[in-house]
């Protein structure tokens, strides 16, 4: 295990901002921390990155103590924070060399690191331009070549494609998936749960400070219920009056919502028992005309979880 | 035990310092305000001998050149020194690069050193630029070496004092504006609440029949205590010193002054390196 936290938290005054956070991350591993503005993900990054102390909690990144030993435990964290913070007036390999320097990396080291930071981050060609002159998508990867320069494990990430436009994101997301392959490990942020999805092993699902869910994605849809949403049509009034009453005998039908001669309804179970379902309409004379079943997307569980959490 | 005094932030402070066309500009107006407080006070201790009575002693010339620069670069570097460090934290937290700083192996000490020895660097930059002129001083006579060591050593001393005032500002204020506006009312009152206060004290004696040489309060007047200095250096040359006052009481004038402005400067320092530890009360 690379990163584990222990109930991890923090106040400011009276405000929990952080509520006895526990992530584990392994080695090569993208984690993702998933919530809305405000649900702590900034604060545990920061804490993390030991620019913060917690209240409360232990943190350890390769068996060190980040708050025992922030010094050591700096040596292993590559921070790369949401917003820019660069010095406009450095040249792209100037500024990368001066936190190689604020790393201790040995001089001798610098020049073909910053060569091959630089071409990781496809940045090669900029490199004696100066950093005011870079685009917006540029300045984020060179961000990202800043917070690798001392070869961090652990990289963590705070919303590092917001702003971006389709293409730089895709670039951020072929970059880091290039980073996890070479053995990093990555804790990444972001408020949109599809957008980490499809590049984290594993995601935490945080609200107001909590951990609400975590686990790979199918664990996440597990524990959420893999919901689905059932819309029935009846031939007559009658039937649907039968229909409904079937429904409430199942288990799997939650809040039931009459339209017409439709019924939507919220449906828990699997294909399995679905058909079940179905058959139990059969043996009630239920005549259906229609019957569709649609899958939530994790969208609509995160907004879901988020909205019942708040 | 190799001891590592390389400190990122100095040379890249300097190059992007060095990299903007203000620098330069920047001394050349210091050395023009120089020049012509120079010119006009020379011009008038020639004229003074000239039609006065001292017609024959040059070493007087050489005095008024080198007090008028001493005295008028002491003000600038007063000007200067906390606006360069006033900015020296804020801005970073201005740009959003303190916290990356301190993600670094950088210790909160080696930043604010970092950045305090940078802004010292383009003051002692200036000191240099304005050594040809101090030439012109020693042409004339009355001028030791030794005086115009003292007047750099005072120099230091108030860039380190008003430097580290600047800085602690820029740890507490967001804003670089508000941080320089800080810095400066708190040099001005310390320059002038000494003499309030000193002829406050002076006053107060006299109604009682007491009239010491000296206020206890101006011992805190970097001024009074630069001039006392300048004096001390002097007065092998010229046999007497601006105050009439004893060599010792001169002495002990510059003595507590800067003892006071090297406490001054610690605390200061210390009061900002904690100020922008984020991890403070922990062990680093």
């Amino acid at each position: 295990m690379l990163l584990k936290t222990v109930n991890l938290t923090k106040y400011y005054g009276h405000f929990l901002a952080l509520d006895k956070l526990n992530i584990e991350v392994r080695e090569g591993e993208i984690y993702g921390f998933v919530g809305p503005n405000g649900a702590g993900k900034t604060t545990a990054m920061k804490i993390l990155a030991c620019l913060m102390n917690a209240s409360a909690g232990e943190a350890y990144i390769d068996g060190i103590s980040i708050m025992q030993n922030p010094a050591k435990a700096k040596k292993l964290i590559g921070y790369m924070p949401d917003f820019f913070g660069v010095y406009d007036n450095l040249k792209v390999d100037e500024y990368l060399e001066f936190y190689a320097d604020a790393h201790n990396v040995p001089k001798s080291e610098r020049a073909p690191l910053i060569e091959d930071l630089l071409q990781l981050v496809n940045l090669s060609d900029k490199k004696d331009k100066y950093v005011d002159t870079l685009s917006r998508g540029m300045k984020q990867r060179l961000c990202l070549a800043r917070s690798l320069i001392h070869d961090p494990k652990l990289l963590i990430l705070d919303e590092p494609a917001s702003g971006m436009d389709p293409q730089a994101r895709a670039e951020m997301k072929f970059i880091l998936k290039a980073l996890k392959a070479q053995g990093k490990s990555i804790l990444i942020s972001s408020h949109i749960l599809p957008e980490l999805s499809e590049m984290c092993d594993r995601v935490c699902i945080l609200s107001r400070g909590k951990s609400v869910v975590s686990g790979n994605m199918d664990e996440i849809m597990e524990a959420m219920g893999r919901r689905a949403k059932i819309t029935i049509g009846f031939l007559t009034d009658e039937d649907l009056q039968n229909g409904v009453a079937v429904m409430r005998t199942n288990d799997y039908v939650g809040q039931m919502v009459r339209e017409g001669n439709k019924v939507e309804a919220v449906f828990n179970g699997t294909d399995e028992d679905m058909s079940k379902l179905i058959k139990a309409f059969a043996l009630s004379d239920v005549r259906i005309v229609s019957i569709s079943k649609t899958v939530q997307s994790l969208e609509q569980i995160f907004l879901e979880v988020i909205g019942n959490e708040n | 035990m190799k001891i590592k005094l390389n400190n990122p932030i100095i040379s890249s402070e300097m190059k992007i310092r060095m990299r903007s066309w203000r620098s330069p500009i920047a001394l050349l107006v210091y050395i023009f305000i120089l020049v012509v407080f120079l010119l006009i006070f020379a011009s008038m201790a020639l004229s003074t001998m000239r039609y006065g009575y001292n017609t024959a002693d040059y070493s007087e010339v050489g005095l008024v050149i080198f007090y008028t620069l001493s005295i008028v670069q002491f003000f600038i570097i007063v000007l200067v020194a906390p606006a360069s460090t006033a900015g020296a934290i804020s801005s970073e937290r201005e740009k959003q690069t303190l916290d990356l700083l301190l993600c670094t192996q950088m210790s909160p000490t080696k930043i604010v050193l970092g950045k305090l020895v940078s802004s010292l660097l383009w003051i002692l930059l200036m000191f240099i630029a304005s050594i040809p002129l101090y030439s012109i001083a020693f042409l004339f006579g009355g001028v030791t070496p030794m005086a115009v060591v003292t007047v750099m050593l005072y120099y230091f001393l108030v860039s380190l004092a008003a430097g580290s005032i600047g800085m602690f500002y820029s740890t507490v204020f967001k804003r670089t504006v508000t941080s320089s506006i800080m810095a400066y009312l708190t040099i001005f009152l310390i320059f002038v609440l000494s003499l309030v206060i000193g002829y406050a004290e002076l006053f107060f004696l006299s109604q009682r029949n007491v009239y010491p040489d000296f206020a206890n309060a101006f011992y805190f007047n970097p001024f009074i205590a630069f001039l006392g200095a300048m004096s001390l250096a002097l007065q092998g040359a010229t046999g007497t010193n601006i105050f009439s006052v004893t060599a010792f009481q001169l002495k002990t004038l510059v003595a507590v002054n800067v003892v006071f402005l090297l406490l001054l400067s610690a605390l200061a320092l210390l009061t900002s390196i904690s100020r922008i530890n984020p991890l403070k009360g922990r062990k680093r």
